[in-house]
């Protein structure tokens, strides 16, 4: 799986838990940039990309989750 | 030495003087000692303190990075935490303790008062040790590296802007600054003495004239009626933002003298158009440790468990903060009014955005104030549990707002109520103009004449209509 491919994977996920069905993801988004990601709605993401990708996070992925390019950095090394 | 002293404004140009006047590797030895200093003028036992803390900080952050086995490191991380921890569980509690002590001495008989009440607790401990356990932390899961000299370690636990009342720092933004340590340029003086006139503005016109005001209501609530407590049940927010704010404004202009950047700790929060938001720009620094280290581990542990991931975490996170302030059942009737709010919040946000997009409210100016308002009016209500000193009092007052008699009997000060008026009104458009990235009339203006004039006015105005009789601030105490 490449990254574009983890991103087409991550759109309808993003789009459903942040309630934005138009929503274009990129490597550089981050919370900041989508009103209603908040740590609230965040471990929601969390817990559906873990069910998506069949992974399981660390508490030190969390924390390393920045912007979704690091989200992909991290799905991408624990599906290699 | 405290920002609202006159000795401060004596001892705050001559410290930005020295550091930069000294060699780049004697800056760092020059702010521990007169961190140390500061520290030690208030009581030589606070600097003990605070000096154990940071050697236990120390010793703990290197044997975590330096420990192979992940058993090992979680062990070491939590009793790391606990030994920084202790103290502060201790002083807090401590006049607890001592209630404790005597109920069980009287239980057998013996009658006398444990006068462990006249420990004072160390000023600053709360501060130092969040962001201890923050560095702990942040090692522990390799986010930075652990820092082997002392100095840095022990200026990151005892930065003098920053000890007594925050914002509460991280190790990541402070170790590289301390390495750099370049001295400050003109902008950043420039920059620090603005915030600094705004954190003065917001104490001594904002804070201060409104504490004169509701003071004597809250600490005698039995004597005032509805309308009294409405009007200062609604000033208690703004009273807090002030106080807590104009500190913050305070130790942040008096790092970026200095060349330091420290992190925002208020962000116009009641431009907010929910609670959720509020908070989110509401004593930033400390929600936003509260997020970090134990929001977000409760709910990623739980993640699976139970759908109830979000009203458990939001309790845990208001508890800790209730205990924080006080450790009593009024700040507890707090942290559960919080609690269901932001819960209510979250259940409803995606019904609250489809109704936003259908009649296309997100963009709707008078929609934004509605909001901002009613979010206001919530987070001041649940302010009344910690504004008096029982719980009594505050059903009370709730009782009078609601149901009360001789509302049209308003304990009401015009002079006070014009001053106070006006100095809002001054923070409400700055805050506004700020939201809406406008620029300032007068004190932003590209002509440096009108905007020195502009300053110049603004000192003046905290000199005359200020009030200079209480320098201490809410926040020193915890």
């Amino acid at each position: 799986m490449n990254r574009i491919e983890v991103i087409q994977k991550l759109t309808p996920i993003f789009r459903k838990v942040f309630s934005r069905p138009d929503l274009e993801l990129s490597e550089a988004m981050c919370a900041n940039d989508v009103e209603s990601w908040t740590s609230l709605t965040h471990m929601t993401m969390i817990v559906m990309v873990e069910e998506d990708f069949g992974i399981e996070f660390k508490l030190r992925d969390i924390k390393k989750m920045k912007q979704v390019g690091d989200l992909i950095d991290i799905i991408l090394s624990k599906i290699d | 030495m405290s920002f609202t002293s006159l000795e401060y404004l004596f001892y705050f140009p001559l410290i930005v003087a020295v550091y930069n006047l000294l060699p780049k590797n004697a800056r760092l030895y020059f702010l521990l000692a007169v961190s140390y200093f500061s520290m030690a003028m208030m009581k030589p036992g606070f600097l003990v303190m605070l000096l154990l803390s940071s050697a236990v900080t120390y010793a703990f952050a290197i044997l975590i990075e330096r420990a192979e086995i992940e058993r090992k490191r979680s062990v070491l991380l939590y009793s790391g935490i606990s030994m920084v921890i202790l103290p502060l569980l201790f002083f807090k509690n401590i006049n607890l303790v001592a209630e404790a002590l005597t109920a069980t001495l009287q239980s057998i008989g013996i009658t006398s008062e444990i006068a462990l009440s006249s420990w004072v607790l160390p000023l600053g401990i709360s501060y130092y040790t969040f962001m201890a356990i923050g560095y702990l932390v942040d090692v522990y899961n390799e986010e930075v590296r652990a820092e082997y000299n002392p100095s840095k370690v022990g200026l990151f636990m005892s930065f003098f802007p920053i000890v007594f009342s925050g914002p509460i720092e991280r190790s990541g933004n402070m170790f590289p600054q301390f390495s750099r340590m370049e001295g400050s340029k003109l902008e950043d003086i420039k920059a620090g003495i603005k915030l600094m006139i705004w954190g003065y503005f917001m104490k001594f016109c904002v804070a201060d004239r409104i504490s004169v005001y509701i003071d004597p209501i809250f600490g005698n609530f039995q004597n005032y009626y509805g309308s009294t407590f409405t009007l200062a049940s609604l000033l208690v927010p703004i009273r807090q933002y002030a106080d807590l704010g104009g500190y913050s404004l305070l130790a942040i202009g008096t790092a970026r003298c200095m060349g330091f950047s420290i992190v925002p700790n208020f962000g116009r929060p009641f431009m907010a158009t929910s609670l959720a938001g509020l908070w989110r720009r509401w004593h930033m620094s400390f929600i936003n440790w509260l997020l970090d280290y134990v929001y977000t581990p409760i709910s990623f542990t739980l993640r699976r468990k139970t759908k109830l991931v979000v009203p458990i975490s939001l309790l845990a996170v208001f508890l800790l903060s209730a205990v924080w302030h006080s450790m009593d059942v009024k700040h507890l009737f707090w942290c559960f009014s919080q609690v269901l709010i932001l819960s209510l919040e979250a259940a409803l946000l995606t019904k609250r955005e489809h109704f936003e997009d259908k009649f296309g409210l997100k963009s709707n100016r008078y929609y934004h104030i509605l909001t901002s308002i009613i979010v206001y009016v919530l987070f001041a209500g649940t302010l009344i549990f910690s504004s008096t000193n029982c719980l009594e009092g505050s059903f009370t007052i709730f009782r009078r707002i609601f149901f009360g008699e001789n509302w049209n009997v308003m304990y009401f000060n015009l002079e006070a109520t014009i001053l106070a008026g006006c100095s809002i009104v001054i923070l409400f458009l700055k805050d506004l103009f700020e939201e809406c990235n406008y620029r300032f009339p007068v004190l932003e203006s590209e002509n440096i004449i009108i905007k020195l004039t502009g300053y110049a006015i603004l000192i003046c105005y905290i000199i005359v209509f200020g009030v200079f009789n209480n320098t201490s601030f809410i926040y020193f105490k915890f």
